[in-house]
């Protein structure tokens, strides 16, 4: 009896020590849903001010207030980093986000979001993090990592440089392979929403265009197109190029 | 009338389980994959967890940034979760011996004359696990189990943090403070006895090799009988320092939080270190490290002192370890490697004095290597090696083969998660391990047959047991050999 009282006390113990969640989370089913992110209604007739670039929201005050903690101010950044690396140069399979396009971060926010961007590793990671993730707070983390100063992964394999960057800055018209430098430029900086390829780890470059060629992410054009004429040895090659390009790097 | 002596019998079971057993060896009920952790930072446990507790290089980093990652739901609730285990143990064969063994029925011998147990309610764990505000965090566990001394709920692992994170010329410095109420229950790879493998033992019968180190708990020092507070670092992801003290609470505390002190008390302050390297590439980490601490130990102090006698002589115990971790985890298989091997030194001047030790230096090593395979963070394999051995010591071992403590064997377990990618609907946070664990013995406290000499002593034969385990007062190792069953829920 007595183990059945402890059974019944610790379950409801924990369904009440689980807090009343904010309304709108009520159903805890909704979490596991997608969100889409809130979209500017053109035909508001009085609209609202658009929000500023990031508002903080602050901790609520501190309850105990047993220790001078310092306030948490800008966006929160260690959300990313424990898996992303402490300062967002990327962690084993996961991408390096320092330096990378606000703009991208951005748009691949948005993709997890719509689940468009369904590589296995997504979908297991980023697709859990993204749906309580507010427009405005995904806009400030952009903008805090891309700012970040990239450090090259260099885990190439470095007899395929001269192959890969042959490759990157001409392609191969006879194979339909072409240039990578058209759009992601000279120095593989990327601009706007288009990645910053230079310095990512190898690994992650290898994964990511072989994986448009097994079927995953196709909403993001041109690539799914681009990498279908690339064989597995150029992969490799242009992966190993791309991980050791950094500024300097490039600029020789 | 009934009822008294129903009581009566439950307290003596709890008495015999709480005393006997969780003193021997030092129980560690360890637990995680916090479904608080889960709602705080939105991801699944197969994140952060392998197969819980062993953590991946995501979940390493959750906890020494402090548990305060966030990206899941904002409550404006501490971040409590609950966990609820059974337990079924079997053992090769049933401690029955004749009177005069160690194996015979209580009160005669050591354990009750059971075989066989099954534990609905093992343990019971109230957590509060997250983020407190801004960098600080915690996780807290609160345990009713039989062997928290009939104490009702009792202060189980703590761990409290303030990490932040620095950037040193070119260096990313994640620094943090750390105050925990466990050797090694701060540290994040599972090597450390506090969160290796076994993760956890059975409450009956046998829990592994009856000698370990003071880091496997040989002191009896449970959560709480000692506190410990210290710094670390972990820089450019790569390299970790840190740097601890521990030091014994008082005694009215530890019969008001703990269930009661050891009998072993520690002397001043125990320094602790622990370094590890930890290389990321891919799908690969591999991790190489070392700990350490060295105690002044007063054997037997608890029941010897009066309190606050001063100039008692101590014990020095010193423990040095190395231990090496290498993981693949894709999104389907993760395999994780790990070895862990513990050199002890024991300067045994108080036992000595006491007549606890014959020599006044001992040593003891015990090595642990075992491998963890896991598919789609639902089936998990898990088998290790463990060697301990060590000086032979006519007092300390009476009991044992040759006064030997070496003991040997391999732990086997498989285990079903139906909950690491996320649970049911109405609980998605809840997670459950159900398994088995098979321990073998092929050495235990000294031999691999007639591992119990009090049996021949007692009848003045020795003959009787050349024969191995064949005459009820003989037992080889393998008759130790125990098979748990368990159900673990966390929600």
């Amino acid at each position: 009896m007595k183990q059945i009282g402890l059974t019944v006390a610790s379950l409801a113990i924990s369904f009440l020590a689980a807090g009343p969640l904010h309304a709108q989370q009520l159903d805890p089913l909704a979490l596991l849903k997608v969100t889409p992110a809130s979209v500017p209604d053109h035909n508001c007739v009085i609209c609202r001010p658009a929000p500023p670039l990031y508002n903080p929201r602050p901790d609520s005050p501190y309850p105990l207030a047993l220790l001078p903690l310092p306030p948490a101010n800008g966006p929160p950044v260690k959300n990313c980093t424990f898996c992303h690396g402490v300062s967002a140069q990327g962690l084993g399979v996961v991408p390096r986000l320092a330096g990378q396009r606000a703009a991208y971060i951005e748009k691949e926010l948005g993709a997890f979001r719509n689940h468009s961007r369904d590589n296995p590793y997504s979908a297991l990671y980023m697709w859990n993090a993204v749906p309580n993730l507010p427009p405005e707070t995904a806009r400030a983390l952009a903008d805090y990592f891309s700012r970040e100063a990239p450090q090259a992964a260099a885990d190439g394999n470095r007899a395929l440089v001269d192959q890969g960057r042959a490759l990157y800055q001409a392609g191969e018209p006879q194979a339909n392979i072409v240039t990578c430098v058209v759009c992601h430029g000279p120095d593989a900086q990327g601009v706007g929403a288009i990645p910053r390829l230079a310095g990512l780890s190898y690994s992650y470059l290898k994964r990511r265009l072989e994986q448009w060629n097994q079927g995953y992410h196709q909403t993001a054009k041109p690539m799914p197109q681009v990498t279908r004429s690339l064989s597995a040895s150029e992969i490799d090659a242009l992966a190993s190029y791309l991980s050791f390009l950094d500024d300097r790097a490039a600029s020789r | 009338m009934a009822g008294i002596n129903e009581f009566n019998k439950a307290l003596r079971a709890g008495a015999a389980f709480g005393l006997g057993l969780a003193g021997f060896v030092g129980v560690s009920e360890d637990a995680s994959a916090l479904p608080s952790f889960a709602r705080q930072t939105g991801q699944n446990c197969s994140t952060c967890h392998t197969a819980f507790p062993q953590l991946t290089p995501f979940g390493r980093r959750f906890k020494l940034g402090g548990y305060t990652a966030g990206g899941g739901i904002d409550t404006q609730f501490p971040p409590i979760s609950a966990m609820f285990m059974s337990e079924f143990t079997h053992i090769n064969r049933g401690l029955n011996g004749p009177p005069g063994s160690n194996y015979a029925p209580a009160p005669g011998g050591g354990y009750n004359s059971n075989n066989n147990w099954l534990d609905l309610s093992n343990q019971v764990s109230i957590f509060y696990g997250g983020k407190i505000w801004g960098n600080l965090g915690a996780f807290v566990q609160a345990t009713y189990a039989q062997d928290a001394g009939g104490n009702g709920f009792a202060w189980d692992n703590t761990d409290v943090r303030y990490a932040d994170t620095r950037q040193i010329g070119p260096f990313d410095v994640l620094w943090g403070l750390d105050a925990n109420n466990n050797i090694g229950v701060q540290d994040v790879w599972n090597n450390m006895p506090a969160w290796g493998f076994p993760f956890f033992t059975t409450t009956f019968g046998f829990q592994g090799p009856s000698a370990g180190t003071l880091l496997e708990g040989s002191q009896g020092w449970g959560p709480g009988q000692v506190v410990g507070a210290g710094g670390y670092v972990f820089i450019n992801d790569m390299v970790y320092l840190e740097l601890s003290g521990y030091g014994g609470t008082s005694h009215d505390f530890q019969w008001a939080i703990t269930g009661g002190p050891a009998s072993n008390l520690l002397s001043g302050v125990a320094p602790y270190y622990r370094v590890a390297v930890e290389k990321n590439w891919g799908e690969h980490s591999l991790e190489i490290g070392a700990y350490g601490i060295n105690a002044n130990v007063i054997t037997g102090g608890n029941a010897a002192l009066p309190a606050g006698t001063f100039g008692w002589p101590t014990d020095i115990i010193t423990d040095n370890a190395f231990d090496l971790q290498y993981q693949w985890i894709t999104d389907v298989h993760e395999v994780t490697l790990r070895a862990n091997y513990i050199l002890e030194r024991q300067q045994l001047t108080s036992s000595l004095l006491q007549g606890i030790s014959t020599n006044n230096v001992d040593y003891l090593r015990s090595l642990k290597i075992g491998a963890e395979y896991v598919y789609k963070n639902t089936y998990a394999f898990t088998a290790t090696y463990f060697n301990v051995n060590g000086t032979a010591d006519m007092t300390l071992y009476s009991a044992n083969s040759n006064f030997s403590p070496n003991s040997e064997g391999w732990i086997f377990d498989i285990a079903y998660l139906p909950f690491s990618r996320g649970g049911p609907s109405i609980w998605p946070w809840a997670n459950a391990k159900f398994g088995l664990t098979y321990t073998l013995y092929t050495r235990f406290n000294g031999a691999s047959s007639n591992v119990d000499p009090y049996a021949t002593s007692a009848i003045d034969n020795n003959v009787l047991c050349n024969g191995g385990s064949v005459t009820p007062y003989c037992r080889s190792a393998s008759d130790n050999n125990t098979l748990l069953a368990y159900a673990w829920f966390m929600f």
